[in-house]
């Protein structure tokens, strides 16, 4: 991360330095990079940060890529940003480089693999030059060595506390992905700070990423925005567009490319993207500090408090929920499940606890 | 492959055409199954097989489909779950609105039936995954099967099934389980390492995870599921596009046949062409040729579900299905039956009723204990998701009510309660959260205020200040306390003592100053006005009309039974203040004639005995006091007023005065002779029965709260509310030194000066005046004129006054000082200039004005005296405060306006607490600096002026009562 600085900066310009690549906030074994703080403006209160959630190689970073800066109308995005061998991209889509390099110094074979196989190792962050805080994070059930789910869940927590805007990549609903928003949801910290709005939640747009021709139906758009409604209307997470009669789900469908050009199904990529930047980039901001001099820096020390809180509370409540399933399983085995003593007896005495302490 | 080489039929109906055919297989069939995740709306996992429904379906939860395809020995059993997307948005569909964990439950658990189903008449079952990644969650799924299979199962099975059962357990064998993946990672390379490796790993932690959660064991008869030891069972299909969107490829096509730009090629190329026997000659085979050969598609041909398949099909048929299975060989006989065809369908037939069909019939009842439970209560033995939130919620709770408990005084009042609970309540939030903190938060509130409720709770009766009592609710207390104290002067301000929080008016406006009285040495030697206060006629009074409206009054009138008492005792003087009160009304039309009176209730009232009395034995000089001194001892002893009124009371005429319009002089003109005689004459005359006295003031009823100028006249309060009294002669005051510590305590330095004020007064005497009178007034002149007083100066028949006032406030933690404008705190003398006075006495003067002294702002001082000194003149100050508070004028409530004696300090104690008829009026909380008046005002004029009666005690009083000026 220091290196990334020194490389972009030293103009001996005001300010922290203009970014060129993504910067490791969060390393894989969960440490926080404090250095990255130089890399924010301290007053600069008119900043967005964008985070982006969705499972494994669902066009997370590619999403994030076509944020990371403006461009013309002649731009090659598909051979820079969407294929196989795109080379301009801000957070790398694949591996491919890192394997390169790893291959040429001679290292094992599964090692190597290894590292292949975990796409975004961390969180990165990469800050454009109109202010835009772009968060690119693990996939969602990323396959963890535990096998719960938990792990990625600090980091959506984590995600939901500090964003603006939360892209939701999606390429099939999936129920498990859904609850493990709810959970996070539920879990998240309340206030991890002091002048933090409670309850605050980003706003959130669903992106329908690698899109078929059927996708483009309306009746599927239908359907699918009905789905979205369906699932998340509960949780309470503002997700719509537009007012009144035109007050829809915010979501955005994104074909899987080959090619620059269009297709019957969907425009050529440049109008796509333009498109795509102007749904994410006019959100409505709802600031998560409602004080006037809510800087970078300031939500740099959010991020860290928030990092802190979310490991903590989400090492707790998985040690709880480890608990709970574990117990709950030997309930079952041993004969007595069916009337539940494991339950009650459980309930019971927390129940009684209290009354005792009276 | 070839296309419809298979026949595919929906399950349980077996077509006749392919019945024959399974038959033939006799035993050596056997049976796969394919479940898991799709993402097209067929819901078709089968396109690996490069299989898929002769006719569209529309995808429902648990329908099976079958596909044989001659020669495999296999039946494909296709089912369709919750895991595919088009079952699960067909579901999702239906609701109209959702509970998501609910959802998400019944989901599952529909899931775990099916494939409940699939592991019991299946030999070999294929996983098929979309992601490119072993999707963990299945693992729960894993688990939960094997605990529904375990528990409940293993247990109605046998007695459901009875002989039929298939093996031993209701089942085929341990059934041997295989992943297929659809997709392999993109960004993968299509090497034949790669994707083995790939695959390898991807065994490697399947593996790995299921041995850890004990889903696959050593014992195949006890394990839920097997997977076999030595042979592939993850397969990646990294090759085959699956479901090609067959439309976009011809659009495609045609796109780029259209496109396509004239096929324009060299000349020479021409010429070559035109030598070939037919088109297309010596044209490359392409990449396809080249490659054919090679072991990569060698590789690539082989790697496909269907070779991957046969080898484990080839394991089941060989018999050598489980040993293969597990990693060390058992002791345990492997299992595992091959059915033909007929037997087959029968089993499952069977078993797709009691797994699938009876959980989907709502009511469906069984008689056996564990098969009603699976079918009636599977979703709810699943679900430890539910379990954990209680949980959350439940530790949530123990720690809010244990936070809530621990931060508890032993009492406390509402306002605490709900700070305590707002606290507990974010402890839980904490830890409880999920769909059941709203009910744990419920609880909370109950468990809380139960615990409050439960003797801890505080009376919280408001005193008159707002302040709640603190005295515990359950215990009867005799007397509410707040715990707050107010310091607070006593009447003579002489000394400041500590007040607890009133509760009852009398506390406020009367209780204390007499407790202080006591206490004071000043105030037991002054002598008070005495203000008019009910009487009750017999022991059965009440007050008048508001008892509703304020309890506290009730409960305090039975308390101060002793004092009511005691206040009959004072009737006999009250007899002859209502007698002179029923004079005073037949004198109304002649005084109406005289001058006009400002306010009805103000009327001259006579002879009110004045009984300001300076003990003379206070510790400060009687010099210069000579007049006033003995007009008090006067007053003191009937003999000698009795003799003050031969000498002086034979002034037969009252100066009645008008404002002169002539800067600050008065004119006092004396009053004519038969007036006098009039009032004589009603003198006498009202030595009446006391009968006549119920018309006027009941004795029965009395007044609830204040005096005010709509209160009439029958209605009297229990107590005065206010406090009149004269604390010493007119030198007690130093306008060098202002007040003294020891003297007035309390005052803000440079606060503490009363304020000077020069009154011209001119005597006009009447055109037919007494020469007694005339005698008497020169005799009086000289005699003062010999004196040479200091604050009386006479020139010709002007007089000029010198008075002395001060505004005085105090706030409750007794800070007093003294204001010199309506919006302006005096700061010492330099604030005193020539007029200050007058804008004192001719402004309204607020009732509360915020302190000066440092703390919050909110303190508030209130108008709580008013000081007077009198000049040494023939003149009498006469007091008429009217404070205006809310919509009420209070006044002092006596008909016979009181007359400060002559060169005398005079200290009026204004009511602490303030309340009308039937509503008590709270000071306000806060003030603005621009509604100053906003708490209420005393109003301008309060001061008027009236030539001395040297004997206006009880027989000449009323000969000159009636005739004051304002000022």
């Amino acid at each position: 991360a220091a290196s990334t600085a020194a490389a972009a900066g030293q103009d001996g310009m005001l300010g922290p330095p203009r970014m060129t690549r993504p910067t490791t906030l969060l390393m894989s074994n969960g440490a926080f990079n404090a250095n990255a703080r130089k890399l924010f403006h301290k007053t600069n209160t008119d900043f967005t940060v964008i985070g982006v959630l969705g499972a494994q190689s669902v066009g997370k970073s590619t999403l994030l890529n076509l944020l990371s800066a403006e461009r013309d109308a002649n731009y090659d995005y598909y051979g820079h940003l969407f294929a196989p061998d795109a080379d301009e991209c801000i957070f790398s889509t694949r591996h491919r480089s890192k394997t390169q390099q790893q291959q040429s110094q001679q290292q094992p074979q599964q090692q190597q693999q290894q590292s292949k196989s975990r796409r975004t190792e961390s969180l990165q962050f990469f800050i454009t030059r109109e202010r835009f805080v772009l968060l690119d994070s693990v996939s969602f059930g990323k396959e963890a060595e535990e096998q719960q789910e938990l792990p990625t869940l600090s980091l959506i927590m984590q995600l939901l506390s500090v964003c603006h805007v939360l892209l939701l990549a999606v390429d099939e609903l999936s129920l498990e992905q859904v609850r493990l928003l709810q959970t996070a949801l539920r879990l998240r910290p309340r206030s991890p700070i002091k002048s933090y709005v409670p309850g605050h939640l980003p706003q959130l747009m669903f992106v329908r990423t690698r899109a078929q021709r059927q996708h483009f139906e309306p009746a599927w758009r239908e359907c699918f925005d009905r789905q979205l409604t369906l699932l998340f209307e509960a949780s309470g997470l503002p997700m719509h567009r537009g007012r009144g009669e035109a007050r829809v789900i915010n979501s955005f469908v994104l074909p899987l490319v080959r090619s620059n050009a269009a297709t019957c199904h969907h425009p050529e990529l440049f109008e796509l993207v333009r498109e795509f930047r102007e749904r994410v980039l006019t959100m409505q901001r709802i600031s998560m500090c409602p004080s006037h001099d809510f800087s970078e820096s300031l939500w740099f020390d959010l991020m860290a408090e928030t990092t802190r809180k979310c490991n903590s509370d989400s090492q707790h409540f998985e040690s709880i929920f480890g608990d709970i399933k574990h117990r709950h399983f030997e309930s079952l085995c041993s004969k007595s499940w069916r009337n539940n003593e494991g339950v009650t007896s459980v309930s019971a005495s927390a129940s009684n606890s209290w009354r005792n302490d009276a | 492959m070839n296309y419809r080489k298979y026949y595919t039929w929906q399950y349980p109906e077996t077509p006749e055409d392919v019945a024959p055919l399974l038959a033939e297989l006799k035993e050596s069939l056997v049976i796969v199954g394919v479940i898991g995740r799709s993402k097209c709306t067929q819901a078709n996992k089968m396109c690996a097989f490069d299989m898929e429904p002769d006719v569209p379906t529309s995808p429902s939860d648990g329908q099976i489909q079958c596909y044989y395809k001659p020669g495999t020995n296999t039946l494909l059993l296709h089912f369709q779950t919750t895991h595919d997307e088009a079952v699960m948005t067909k579901l999702l569909l239906q609701q109209t609105s959702l509970q998501f964990d609910s959802f998400y439950e019944q989901m599952r658990c529909r899931f775990v039936r099916s494939m409940l189903l699939a592991l019991h008449i299946c030999h070999i079952l294929v996983y098929v995954e979309t992601s490119p990644t072993f999707d963990t969650s299945l693992v729960t799924i894993f688990q939960l099967l094997k605990f529904v299979w375990e528990q409940q199962v293993q247990e109605f099975l046998p007695q459901l099934l009875g002989d039929d059962m298939m093996g031993e357990r209701g089942r085929l064998c341990a059934p041997r389980m295989l992943f297929l993946f659809e997709n392999y990672p993109a960004d993968e390379e299509q090497t034949r390492e790669a994707i083995s490796a790939y695959e390898f790993r991807t065994e490697d932690s399947i593996y790995e995870l299921l041995r850890q959660h004990n889903i696959i064991t050593n014992n195949p008869n006890s394990s839920l599921l097997a997977l076999p030891n030595n042979k592939q069972f993850v397969f990646f299909n990294a090759y085959e596009q699956l479901r090609p969107d067959h439309l976009l490829c011809a659009i495609e096509q045609l796109q780029q046949t259209m496109l396509k730009p004239d096929a324009k090629e060299e000349e020479e190329d021409l010429e070559i062409l035109a030598l070939a026997p037919f088109e297309g000659f010596v044209k490359p085979y392409g990449e396809f040729y080249e490659a054919k050969e090679s072991e990569e598609q060698l590789y690539r041909e082989q790697h496909t579900i269907w070779q991957f398949l046969q080898r484990h099909v080839q394991d089941a048929l060989d018999g050598c299905f489980d040993r293969g299975s597990f990693k060390q060989l058992s002791p345990f006989t492997a299992q595992c039956v091959l059915m033909n065809y007929e037997n087959w369908h029968k089993e499952s037939t069977s078993l797709h009723q009691l797994l699938l069909q009876n959980a989907q019939v709502e009511g469906y009842s069984s008689s056996n204990v564990s098969y009603q439970c699976y079918l009636s209560s599977l979703e709810k033995c699943l679900n430890y998701e539910r379990k954990f939130w209680s949980q959350l919620s439940e530790l949530g709770l123990k720690k809010g009510i244990s936070c809530y408990k621990h931060a508890a005084p032993a009492i406390y009042g509402n306002s605490m309660h709900q700070q305590l609970l707002a606290d507990a309540k974010l402890v839980l939030e904490d830890e409880g959260r999920g769909p059941y903190t709203e009910a744990a938060l419920l609880k909370l509130g109950e468990v809380c205020a139960k615990f409050w409720q439960d003797g801890r709770q505080q009376c919280e009766q408001l005193s008159l200040r707002g302040n709640p009592c603190t005295q515990p609710k359950e215990l009867p207390h005799e007397k509410h306390c707040s715990g707050v104290v107010h310091i607070s002067s006593c009447n003579c301000g002489r000394t400041q003592g500590r007040r607890e929080d009133p509760f009852t008016l009398r506390q406020a406006n009367y209780e204390y100053y007499e407790h202080m009285a006591s206490m004071c040495n000043l105030c037991v030697k002054v002598k008070k006005f005495q203000f008019p206060i009910f009487a009750p006629s017999s022991s059965e009074y009440r007050a008048a009309a508001f008892e509703a409206a304020f309890p506290s009054l009730l409960q305090s009138k039975g308390r101060d039974e002793p004092a009511a008492t005691a206040e009959e005792q004072l009737q006999s003087e009250l007899n002859s203040q209502q007698v002179e009160e029923d004079e005073r009304k037949q004198q109304q039309q002649l005084e109406a004639e005289e001058e006009e009176k400002p306010q009805h209730s103000l009327n001259n009232g006579c002879s009110q005995p004045l009984s300001a009395t300076y003990g003379s034995d206070l510790n400060m000089s009687i010099a210069g006091f000579g007049d006033s001194l003995r007009e008090g001892e006067v007053e003191d002893s009937t003999e000698i007023s009795s003799q003050m009124c031969s000498s002086l009371g034979t002034q037969s005429s009252t100066h009645s005065s008008q404002s002169n319009s002539s800067g600050s002089e008065l004119v006092l003109q004396l009053k004519h002779d038969t007036v006098i005689d009039e009032c004589c004459e009603s003198q006498a005359e009202s030595t009446e029965p006391p009968a006549q006295l119920n018309e006027l003031a009941s004795t029965t009823e009395y007044l609830p709260g204040l005096v005010h100028i709509s209160s009439g006249c029958e209605l009297l309060p229990l107590f005065p509310s206010w406090s009149l009294a004269c604390v010493g002669p007119s030198s007690i005051y130093s306008h060098n030194t202002g007040l003294q510590e020891h003297f007035q305590s309390g005052f803000l330095s440079g606060a503490n000066f009363l304020l000077p004020w020069d009154v011209h007064v001119r005597l006009v005497q009447p055109h037919k005046q007494p020469q007694q009178s005339q005698q008497h007034s020169t005799q009086q002149q000289q005699q003062l004129n010999h004196k040479k007083s200091q604050r009386y100066r006479k020139q010709g028949d002007r007089v000029a006054l010198k008075i002395f006032v001060g505004f005085e406030y105090e706030c409750s933690r007794g800070h007093r000082f003294m204001m010199c404008s309506p919006d302006r705190v005096l700061r010492g003398g330099a604030d005193i200039e020539r007029d200050t006075c007058i804008k004192v006495v001719n402004n309204n003067m607020p009732l509360y004005f915020p302190c000066p002294c440092r703390g919050q702002s909110t303190f508030l001082a209130q108008l709580m005296r008013i000081h007077v000194v009198t000049p040494k003149a023939p003149v009498n100050i006469i007091l008429d405060p009217k404070v205006l508070v809310g919509k009420y004028t209070f006044t002092l409530g006596c008909n016979i306006l009181p007359r400060l004696s002559q060169s005398a300090y005079w200290i009026l104690r204004l009511p602490n607490v303030y309340q009308g008829d039937d509503m008590l009026i709270a000071p306000p909380q806060k003030l603005e600096t621009d509604e100053i008046m906003s708490g209420g005002c005393l109003l301008a004029g309060m001061f008027g002026i009236a030539e001395t009666d040297a004997a206006d005690g009880n027989e000449a009083g009323q000969l000159s009562g009636l005739t004051f000026t304002r000022l």
